[in-house]
């Protein structure tokens, strides 16, 4: 394995070994794998998605066709690397894809002969009879590229938020003349470039700038980015997506623990410096390994050190391939001849090649070539003329011109145009998004430096590469074998199939035919459609336009989208004050919204534990750590004006000291939070919410005081997490928080149910509001959050003389459902009213506007059929009942409603269920059917409240 | 004299990277001022948008979070609420500060004596940029171990 001594990437004095199917390899520490195989002379790197033909290098960069494997092994194995953006590091293990038995002897290659049985959007129209399922296992089995891994992915990968004044994108030499000009300008400049190296064209492609030779000039530039402290240089990072505002994400491959970094960077200008795509011919047979773009050939000799192939012709449409070619020759390859398709070539353009002793072939453009998994020669064809000549060679360097890289500028909503003389299209420009240099269609890099010290204020100039451009596609030869899409396996033939049935449009023949929609997106095969859709349709190109460009440019892993949160991290969780005391107490935690809460302590089966736990609160005391309530602090002169707006019920008769249970309603009507609110003095109110409405009610609330009702003097402070609530239930409650030392008396009389007292309790402050949402006396011990793990471990010392015992959410659950209060969310859905679960008389009895009220008495509202909150009791008594279940007459057919909620209650020793049901009110006593997973059970409507109806438990 | 002390919001009080560390920086007195229209001549200085000036920080044009144990009496339309424990205070030291902060948000104050109420992972902090190589972050005691479990984990993937 020789290597050319001018090789800029790769260190010769540090080898490395990788395999590719299972045969070990050596490289070079800065070979990609692409390189390294091409050096070891490996042609066939993979095979094409519907013919299986065989396919190799193509173009060394991120559009490449051929060279996508699979990397990698295991968790981390990732199918569809491209090999040429896949570092060759010590030890990595590749394979093959898209091939059985093997890469080199793949049986599906059989389909090639096959192939008229597989043109365009062939599965609209075969494998139909008699069935499709019929083929589908066959199908999906041979269809697709690599293996996803199955295992979860045990790499790190994050994201990065940066703000910059500048983001450069691409660090070729536009890119590095604009970083460096709005550095020294004072600005903070993130130069991105997704090669390892800077230099872009350069490295491959040398030319002379201000008399210097570029690699002196490159070394220069790249010295003066690497000492300015403005520049943040990032190498093997991508953009891929720019959106709004000059929002742009980029995929940074790292050198650090994590494998990937997503940025998310937010920049006042960007300058897109993303070059150009080099486009290639279209000949029959033009997909055979050897066969390769010029830029790749060059990329292999003056990067990698590595000679494409002994015979060497390059075969292209315009200046620069002569140039390219005597470049080629100086550094050892042997270029056998230069074949231009245009007749008519200036002698000076041609000079270079001719002085290096190459043949010159104008007026000629491939037309077929030959060989098996490598060229073995071309035959060339005349334009003007029947005339053909082979030529023996096993590379063939194509150059079909270059088209700006378009992608982000499309991305960003920037027009673009057509421009004859480049036969693509170039972007426009804005003040704060600038394309500059080959990305913006100025090929004149002498222009383009000047440009960036001296920017023109009419935009950027267009330039062409060449001072003509001859045809990119050959109009001869067999159209089913003149590939446009490489990956996809799209040739003319299909692209003339879809127009003749009559998919004209650019979006839909790419839809139809999937040319650019394989994983290089397009990049080296939408120009040759879009010229050839306008040729069969006798357009202009710019009247065919082009498909859309969208975010990604190039593939993104999900792991880099995610980042770190994945897993513990996918969302944040909220702890309890008393998370400790409840763990060393073998609390059941599950998630309720983005908290961790006990279900129930483990004591037993889960059902014992739970009943147990309920047995506890009604006939003894029980603890709950309710400190998720939501807690609004609601103050001000007009707060009980605000309040009384909000809720559905009267809230301005309500007297400090007192609290009340209320429902708040959307504009529609539709009730979406209930709790206690609670009057501490008439300037101060406290709004107890759902714990899951707590963020959602605030900023519902700050919403209409800062746009609707801005004359309201009043403030909302969320302070939910501002205080632990130990809540004492049970008949025994009040003895137990009697037991602390506090200036609050707590006998019924002074502080009965629904009240609210502030004081001191144990010398530290304390709210104790009496509600229940398990039907028994209950205090709600609120404490600052510091003091709630404190105050948890003294009230179960002193509970130990009542046998108290700690409840958890599904203990509450349950008991609610005994006492039939309804939990927003379950027993309620986006369509109940409080007309629906008896709230109806409230609502009518208050004359002051509220949010909702208008809606409440729309026909729909108030309805006769609309489905009311009910009580349910199965007749049998002893089958749980599960929430969901559909609610019929009995046998009838139709849904009438729906069981929201169901108990097995230990209190009552049965099942018990509540259930929202079609005129339910008025059915008390009928007994209906309860359908749920494809059996029936009669149930007796009954009134919600199952338990306690008189409220003796409560009120006591 | 209380019988009841309080607890700490986290497991760990430090955890150190390889150039960052964390510490939990305990209690601080913390009050959140606000009033429907905040008069402008509540404090003897005011803080500025974006910026911390004598233990206030701009929370909104009518809210100021006070740190330390000196309130100024204020009129009484305008409402001061403890909140001190309602936050948790981390302290994030070392050189990979801000790169550590950038993992969760765009927003970080890059000003010395910035300070600020941002969105970060999904919740919401207020930091305070003190040095540049320490912040500290002000994030409600209920997401605290989360944030400070999230913290770590950011420190070693990204070997920080």
């Amino acid at each position: 394995m020789t290597r050319l001594a001018a090789a800029r990437e790769i260190s010769l004095d540090r080898p490395v070994t990788f395999t590719f199917d299972g045969k070990t390899y050596q490289g070079y520490e800065g070979d990609t794998l692409a390189s390294a195989l091409a050096a070891n002379g490996v042609d066939v790197l993979s095979r094409s998605f519907k013919r299986h033909r065989p396919r190799g290098l193509f173009s060394l960069g991120i559009d490449d066709t051929g060279a996508i494997v699979q990397a990698g092994t295991g968790a981390t194995a990732e199918p569809n690397a491209r090999a040429t953006a896949t570092p060759a590091l010590d030890g990595l293990v590749t394979n093959s894809q898209n091939s059985w038995p093997s890469l080199q002897f793949d049986v599906l290659r059989t389909l090639d002969v096959v192939s008229d049985l597989f043109p365009a959007g062939f599965y609209n129209k075969t494998f139909m009879w008699p069935n499709w399922h019929w083929y589908e296992w066959a199908v999906r089995h041979v269809a697709g590229f690599g293996k996803a891994p199955k295992l979860p992915d045990p790499d790190g990968y994050a994201h990065q938020h940066l703000n910059v004044d500048v983001l450069v994108c691409g660090g070729g030499p536009a890119g590095l003349a604009s970083a460096l000009a709005e550095a020294n300008s004072g600005k903070s400049v993130l130069l991105v470039e997704q090669e390892p190296t800077l230099g872009g064209s350069l490295k491959s492609d040398p030319m002379q700038i201000d008399s210097e030779s570029s690699d002196t000039w490159l070394s220069e530039q790249v010295d003066l980015i690497n000492s300015n402290s403005s520049i943040d240089l990032r190498t093997r990072t991508t953009t891929i997506g720019l959106y709004d505002h000059n929002y742009a994400l980029l995929l940074a491959n790292t050198s650090s623990n994590a494998r990937q970094e997503l940025l998310r960077v937010r920049a006042k200008k960007i300058i897109i410096a993303t070059g150009a795509i080099e486009q290639p011919l279209v000949f029959e047979n033009n997909d055979r390994p050897g066969i390769m773009l010029l830029t790749a050939v060059q990329g292999l000799a003056r990067r990698f050190g590595v000679v494409a192939g002994k015979k060497i012709v390059v075969a292209g449409n315009h200046d620069r391939i002569y140039a390219a070619a005597a470049e080629l020759s100086r550094a050892g390859l042997n270029i056998t001849a230069v074949v231009d398709a245009r007749t008519s070539v200036e002698a000076e353009v041609r000079e270079p090649a001719e002085n290096a002793g190459i043949k010159v072939i104008t007026g000629h453009m491939p037309f077929n070539s030959s060989g098996g998994k490598r060229l073995k020669n071309i035959t060339l064809n005349a334009v003007d003329s029947d005339a053909t000549m082979q030529i023996n060679c096993d590379t063939l360097a194509i150059s079909g011109g270059y088209a700006p890289a378009v992608h982000l500028a499309c991305h960003a909503k920037l027009p673009l145009r057509y421009e004859d003389d480049l036969a693509a299209f170039v972007p426009g420009t804005r003040d704060d998004l600038t394309p500059i240099g080959a990305a913006a269609g100025d090929f004149d890099l002498t222009h383009t430096l000047n440009q960036i010290t001296q920017p023109s204020r009419n935009g950027n100039d267009v330039i062409s590469f060449s001072s003509s451009l001859g045809p990119r596609i050959n109009p001869l030869g067999d159209k089913r074998n003149q590939w446009v899409d490489w990956v996809h396996d799209v040739t003319l033939s299909d692209l003339e199939l879809a127009v003749r049935e009559n998919l004209t449009s650019v979006e839909h023949l790419k839809r139809y035919t999937t040319n650019g929609m394989a994983i290089d997106q397009g990049k080296t095969s939408n120009l040759n459609a879009l010229t050839h859709l306008a040729a069969i349709t006798s357009r202009e190109v710019a009247e065919v336009g082009t498909t859309t460009y969208r975010p990604p440019y190039t593939p993104v892993t999900m792991g880099a989208l995610v980042g770190g949160r994945s897993g513990q991290f996918f969302m944040p969780v909220q702890r309890l004050p008393m998370h400790a005391q409840h763990a060393s107490l073998d609390a059941v935690f599950e998630d309720y919204g983005s908290w961790k809460r006990p279900a129930y302590y483990r004591n037993g089966t889960e059902e014992q534990s739970i009943n147990d736990e309920v047995r506890a609160v009604r006939n003894g005391v029980g603890l709950f750590d309710q400190s998720p309530l939501g807690k609004l602090d609601v103050r001000g002169p007009d707060a009980a004006e605000f309040l009384h707006r909000i809720y559905l019920n009267n809230v301005l008769n309500l007297k400090p000291g007192a609290g009340r249970y209320g429902l708040m309603l959307n504009e529609n009507g539709i009730i979406i939070d209930d709790g206690i609110f609670a009057r501490i003095s008439e300037t101060h109110f406290v709004v107890s919410t759902t714990s899951g409405g707590a963020s959602r009610i605030y900023n519902m609330m700050e919403e209409w005081l800062q746009c609707e009702w801005v004359d309201l003097n009043v403030t909302v402070t969320n302070s939910t997490t501002a205080w632990a609530n130990v809540t004492i239930a049970g008949p025994k409650a009040r003895d137990l928080v009697s037991k602390f030392d506090t200036d609050i008396d707590l006998s019924r009389e002074a502080f009965p149910h629904q009240s609210i007292r502030t004081g001191s309790l144990e010398g530290i402050p304390v709210r104790i509001l009496r509600a229940s949402f398990s039907g028994e006396l209950c205090y709600e011990v609120n404490v600052p959050t510091g003091y709630g793990a404190a105050l948890w471990d003294a009230a179960m010392n002193h509970g130990d003389a009542f046998g108290v015992k700690p409840y958890g959410v599904e203990s509450v659950m349950t008991m609610r459902v005994e006492k039939g209060f309804m939990h927003i969310g379950s027993d309620t859905d986006g369509t109940t009213v409080p007309g629906d679960v008896g709230w109806g008389h409230i609502a009518e009895r208050k004359a002051a506007q509220f949010i909702g009220k208008r809606s409440l008495f729309r026909p729909h509202s108030t309805a006769d059929d609309r489905h009311q909150f009910i009580g349910l009791e199965p007749v049998d008594g002893d089958t749980p009942l599960h929430a969901g279940g559909h609610l019929t007459s009995r046998n009838g057919k139709a849904s009438e409603g729906y069981l929201t909620s169901a108990a097995y209650s230990p209190s009552l020793d049965r099942y018990i269920a509540l259930g929202l049901l079609r005129r339910g009110r008025d059915r008390m006593d009928e007994i209906i059917d309860i359908y749920d997973q494809g059996a029936r059970r009669a149930a007796r409507v009954v009134d919600p409240v199952h338990y306690d109806k008189e409220g003796v438990q409560l009120n006591v | 004299m209380s019988s009841l002390a309080v607890s700490p919001s986290l497991v760990s009080s430090s955890f150190r990277g390889l150039a960052v560390t964390l510490v939990a920086a305990g209690h601080q007195q913390l009050t959140n001022v606000k009033a429907h229209m905040l008069p402008v001549d509540c404090f003897k200085t005011d803080a500025e948008p974006g910026i911390e000036s004598n233990g206030i920080i701009w929370l909104g044009p009518n809210e100021r979070l006070v740190m330390g144990s000196e309130v100024p009496d204020m009129p009484a339309h305008v409402f001061v609420t403890d909140v001190s424990h309602q936050y948790t205070l981390v302290d994030i030291k070392g050189r990979h500060m801000l790169r550590l902060m950038q993992t969760g948000t765009g927003a970080f104050p890059t000003t010395i004596g910035g300070a600020t109420r941002l969105g970060f992972a999904d919740m919401t902090l207020i930091v305070r940029h003190i040095d540049s190589d320490h912040a500290r972050c002000l994030v409600d005691r209920s997401v605290a171990q989360w944030f400070w479990d999230y913290l770590v984990d950011r420190i070693e993937t990204l070997g920080l």
